[in-house]
Formats: C-alpha cells, structure tokens, sequence
C-alpha cells in the first residue's frame, strides 16, 4: 500500500494554544511494498510522521493519503477508522500498554475493536502469536508474567492481529537485549517480506538501517532532508557528515582503516561480513 | 591506597513472590569505587532493573546490605541516602510530576535544603548541560520521547548525587545526544569523582567502561574489566572490533588469539 505525504503541514494543537509546526510542509511518496528507516535528532518530528500516517495527528495544511483513503484537517470519521485498521502502529515501549489477563485477550482487542466476533478475533489472535513465533502455551499466561522481548512481541502480534497493509513501528528493538532485538527485527522483515507489508521503521541504529531497511529517510525540524536507497545513503555520506548522523558500525572502522593506511577498500562495508571480505582481499590481513 | 568504597553490596537476594522459591536475585555482591564507570550488562529479565530499585531502597531486600558511602541503607537512612544516589529509568514516561520541564527539574532539590537562588542555578546548569534549556516551560508531558529521557537525566544532574544509576536511559536517544550526555556524565566524573553505574545492551558503550557486571538469572556471574569479561563470556555481544577479529579468526585469518580493543586491532590491521 502506497502513502503519500502532499504539503503536510502539522502540529499539535492545546485548547487555543498553537505549538510551533511540528511538520513543516511535507512532500513524500512511500511506494508500496518498500521498508524505509526514519531517522533524526530527538524532536525532530519522526514520531509525529508516523502518527500522521494513522491519523492521531492530523494534519492542519495539505493531506496524507493511504493506499485510496485520504487524511485531511477535518479528520472525516469513517476514513480514520479505514486508515487504522489499515495501518498498524507499533509505538515506543510498546508492552507498557498490555492490559488484559491472558495474552490471548490481548492480542485479540484489536481485531474485536474493528467489529469481529470474539471467536473470530481469538482466531486472528492465535494465528498472529504464531506469526511472532509466540508458543500456544504462553496465550493463556499472564503478559505480566513474560520477559521484556516476549512482551515486545504480544505488543506487536496485537497490531498483527488486525492483517494491518502497513506497519509503521517507532523504535521496536529500544530496550531488548541483542539476541532478543535481533529476533524482532528479523521478523518485521520477514513480514515485510512474506505478507508485502509496506513498513516504515524509526530507530537510532545505523546498523539497523544498514541491515534492514532499503530505503533510509532523514528528517530535521520537521522536514525531510534526505529520502535515498540505504547504500546510496551511506557511500555519499562520508566524513562532511551533513546531518550529524551516525555511520554503520562497518563503515565507520572502515573510514577509520582507510585513513590510517591512506588506501581504499574494495568496496562500501555496510556489514561485519563485507568488511571481513574486503580486508582480506586488500591483503590487510 | 585504595580509596573507599562509595558503594558496597553483599550477599544481595531478592525474590518478587515471596511464594516462590525461584530468586530474582540471589546472593549479589560487588562493590564500586568513588569516579569508576561500572556497565551491568545482561539478557531481558537477568535482573539489572531490580538490582537498581534496590539499589536506590524502592524494594527491599530478602537478604543481604547495601552500603552507600559507608552508611548501610535502610528504612531509616533510606531518605537521606535518596540525595547521594540519583536513578534514571528505562521508560521515562510517566516519571514527571511538574508542570513544566523546569519544575520538573527542581522537584527533585525540594527535599534538599539550598537557597532558592542555588537551586534556580542548578536547574539551569543540569538543563543545559542536556541541551533542554529552550524547552524548559513546556509540559513534560508533551515531549518527544528523547527529550523526556533527557529531562530525567537533567532531574538527577541538578541533584548532584555521589553516585548515579542509569538503567538503558539512552536507550531513546539518538546516537549524538548520546555521545554528547556520555561526555557530560564522562567529565562530571573526572572533575567531582561521580561514580557511574550503567545498564546497558549497547556493547560499545560498556566496553567503555572501568568494569562490567554481568548479570543472568539473577546471580552476577562475573564482575572485570572489558577485555576480561569479553573474552570469558562467549554469550555475550562483543564490541564491534571483537566481531571483528572473531570472523577474521574464523576465515583463518592469522590474527591475534585474544580480545582486543578497537584501537588495538586498527594498529595491527594497519602495522
Ligand atoms: N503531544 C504533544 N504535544 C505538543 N508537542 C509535542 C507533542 N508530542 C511531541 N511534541 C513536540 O513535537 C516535536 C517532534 O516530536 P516527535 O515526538 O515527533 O519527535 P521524534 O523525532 O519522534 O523524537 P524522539 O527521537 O526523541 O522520539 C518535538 O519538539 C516535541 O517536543
Ligand atoms: N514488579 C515486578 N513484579 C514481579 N516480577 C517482576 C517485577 N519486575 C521484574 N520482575 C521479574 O523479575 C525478573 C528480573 O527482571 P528485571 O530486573 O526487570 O530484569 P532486567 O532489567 O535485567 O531485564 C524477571 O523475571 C521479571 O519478570
Ligand atoms: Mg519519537
Ligand atoms: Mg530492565
């Protein structure tokens, strides 16, 4: 599902008091299918990108259109209500919001808040825990009783629950120990990958960029500054550093290699494996 | 000589359920010494954060003592204590009680006894020194989420604590913030010898730091500086350059047998 972002202009309004526009007039085509990193300074305006595309931010100048559904200032009603069974949002500490007994029940809130019967909406439940690679026995535990990385995912198989078109997810591997976030960004690629599911990423781990996503977007005061492939991103973004934004681990130690010897690698290392190949084959090692 | 410690914990074991025989914790002990930087790493649920809610009297324990700059915590000490250790949380949602960011800020001196004056100088000092002094008249409830985590570390720099926790308070943050409070609290430990402990997942950040702790189900398994922890803990990520030479190793590459630190394996890559 396409999104399309045309002269966006937002912010958050408070009673009669206007904040300052949190997004400043913004132009964006996120084609279908395509898996885009967001990434900024705090207060740029990343989360607030992505509460536009689910309509809880609406904008107050231009509109932003999902897949045929548009979003304008008026907030129509019956188009919000398409737009987030469409989009599944997975925002920051996602766990902090479980609430039920069972993880089943909870998983199974959003699709029973869309209309679906409870048997049908347990059925969607059981299927999206599978989908996460939650085991049947934890659906009737308690989600207070699982560690923080299980949570993470009855967090994100209740967005799965309701067969979402597009998944945007602010900083999902925040808080999970390296084995446990690299479990969840393996499968939000994988859904990615099997279920088409257009998906909008934002986290502060250039690594995570570098090995996930394929298009990168970059915003700055509530604008976009950069909106490029992944790879094309990172060769052109060298020591000038326009953005102040980190490299990937990779590339960094190999900035720091080429500088020391006065020689260039074969190749742009974006990974631990293409930097381990292109040492070899510069004979480094 | 060696100085004394700041913080001492012995033999500490703590269980949530007290119906359960499984601990949380079980009979944890290290101690810290004034200006060292102690990273606690660990999976989901080892129990870094239940070692910090004790640490900071929020829970206490089933057994053992936790001594703070010789003084042994308890229900009596526990709020004088408050003062010397300063605690920032993993989520920082909902840990705002002012109305504005400033407020906020100063809500945490209440209990301290200074001039007015001192405290409005405090607050301004610990605001700037994590970039928040523009958007000290906002609500706190209203910030970004990196913004928020910044506005807990400003509460606790404005208290001026001996000793300061930080369970994954960069976690939100991105990498140049965090690069920029690292120095801050990096500097704050040098010129006053603020002792620094940091639960962290981020493996290049610890293998900054003086010692680890690692801690799994609950028992700490091994406490040393980096080089000794990473190259005992196989589990465990190593730092970048660690990777490194495992998989150069791995392609039978002639490279050194031992951990080594990014600068080391730079200089013998470029020898
Ligand atoms: N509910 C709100 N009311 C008023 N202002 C807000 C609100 N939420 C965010 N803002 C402001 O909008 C700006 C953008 O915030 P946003 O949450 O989109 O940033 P972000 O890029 O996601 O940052 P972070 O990386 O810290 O999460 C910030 O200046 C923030 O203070
Ligand atoms: N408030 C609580 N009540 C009951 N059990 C808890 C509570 N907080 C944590 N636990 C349990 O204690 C263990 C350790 O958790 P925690 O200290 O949060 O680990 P970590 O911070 O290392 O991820 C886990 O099994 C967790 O489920
Ligand atoms: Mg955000
Ligand atoms: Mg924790």
């Amino acid at each position: 599902m396409q999104i399309k972002f045309d002269h966006v202009t937002a912010d958050y309004q408070l009673g009669p008091i206007r904040s300052a526009n949190i997004i400043q007039d913004l132009d964006l085509l996120l084609p279908k299918h395509s898996f885009t990193a967001v990434i900024g300074h705090t207060g740029a305006g990343k989360s607030s990108l992505l509460k536009l595309i689910n309509g809880l931010l609406l904008p107050r100048e231009g509109n932003v259109v999902v897949g045929d559904t548009t979003i304008t200032r008026e907030g129509n009603k019956e188009s919000l209500k398409q737009v987030r069974k469409k989009v599944g949002m997975v925002f920051q500490f996602p766990e902090a919001q479980l609430f039920a007994q069972t993880v089943e029940e909870d998983i199974a809130y959003g699709p029973m808040n869309f209309g679906l019967s409870k048997e049908e909406a347990i059925k969607e439940a059981q299927a999206a825990a599978q989908l996460v690679g939650l085991d049947q026995d934890v659906l009737k535990k308690s989600p207070f009783s699982l560690s923080g990385g299980q949570q993470r995912r009855v967090a994100i198989a209740g967005i799965l629950a309701s067969n979402p078109e597009v998944l945007v997810l602010d900083e999902p591997g925040a808080g999970l120990d390296p084995e446990g976030k690299r479990e969840i960004m393996a499968l939000i690629k994988q859904l990615h990958e099997q279920k088409k599911i257009t998906t909008l990423l934002v986290t502060h781990d250039m690594d995570d960029v570098a090995l996930y996503a394929e298009d990168v977007l970059v915003m700055e005061k509530g604008s976009v500054v950069a909106h490029r492939k992944v790879r094309d991103f990172f060769e052109q973004l060298t020591e000038s550093m326009d953005w102040a934004i980190e490299l990937p681990e990779a590339r960094r130690f190999q900035l720091k290699i080429e500088a020391k010897t006065g020689r260039k690698l074969p190749i742009v290392c974006l990974t631990i494996e293409e930097l381990t190949s292109a040492l070899i084959e510069a004979e480094l090692v | 000589m060696k100085p004394t410690a700041i913080l001492e914990v012995k033999d500490l074991t703590f269980r949530y359920d007290l119906r359960k025989e499984e601990k949380t914790l079980s009979a944890v002990s290290f101690s810290a010494d004034p200006g060292e930087w102690i990273a606690v790493v660990g999976d989901n649920g080892s129990g870094k954060s239940t070692l910090s809610r004790l640490l900071v009297g929020l829970i206490d324990p089933e057994h053992g003592t936790i001594k703070i700059d010789g003084c042994v915590l308890g229900e009596q000490s526990k709020w004088s204590l408050r003062q010397q250790v300063g605690i920032v949380f993993q989520n920082p949602e909902n840990q705002f009680i002012g109305t504005t960011v400033q407020d906020d800020v100063a809500f945490g001196l209440e209990n301290v006894n200074i001039p007015f004056q001192e405290m409005k100088e405090r607050v301004e000092a610990a605001l700037k020194l994590v970039d928040m002094l523009e958007l000290r008249d906002k609500d706190p409830s209203q910030l970004s989420g990196g913004q928020k985590q910044r506005v807990a570390i400003a509460g606790i720099l404005a208290l001026q604590p001996k000793l300061i926790l930080l369970d994954e308070a960069f976690v939100m943050l991105d990498p140049q913030s965090r690069r920029g409070l690292f120095s801050v609290l990096q500097n704050l430990r040098k010129k006053q010898g603020i002792t620094i402990i940091s639960i962290t997942h981020d493996r290049n950040e610890a293998a900054l730091a003086d010692r680890i702790i690692v801690m799994e189900q609950g028992e700490l398994i091994q406490v040393d500086k980096p080089s000794s922890v990473f190259a005992k803990q196989e589990k465990l990520d190593a730092p970048f350059a660690e990777q490194l030479r495992r998989n150069l190793k791995s392609c039978g590459r002639n490279v050194p047998e031992t951990y080594m630190t990014e600068d080391e394996l730079v200089e013998w890559l470029c020898k």
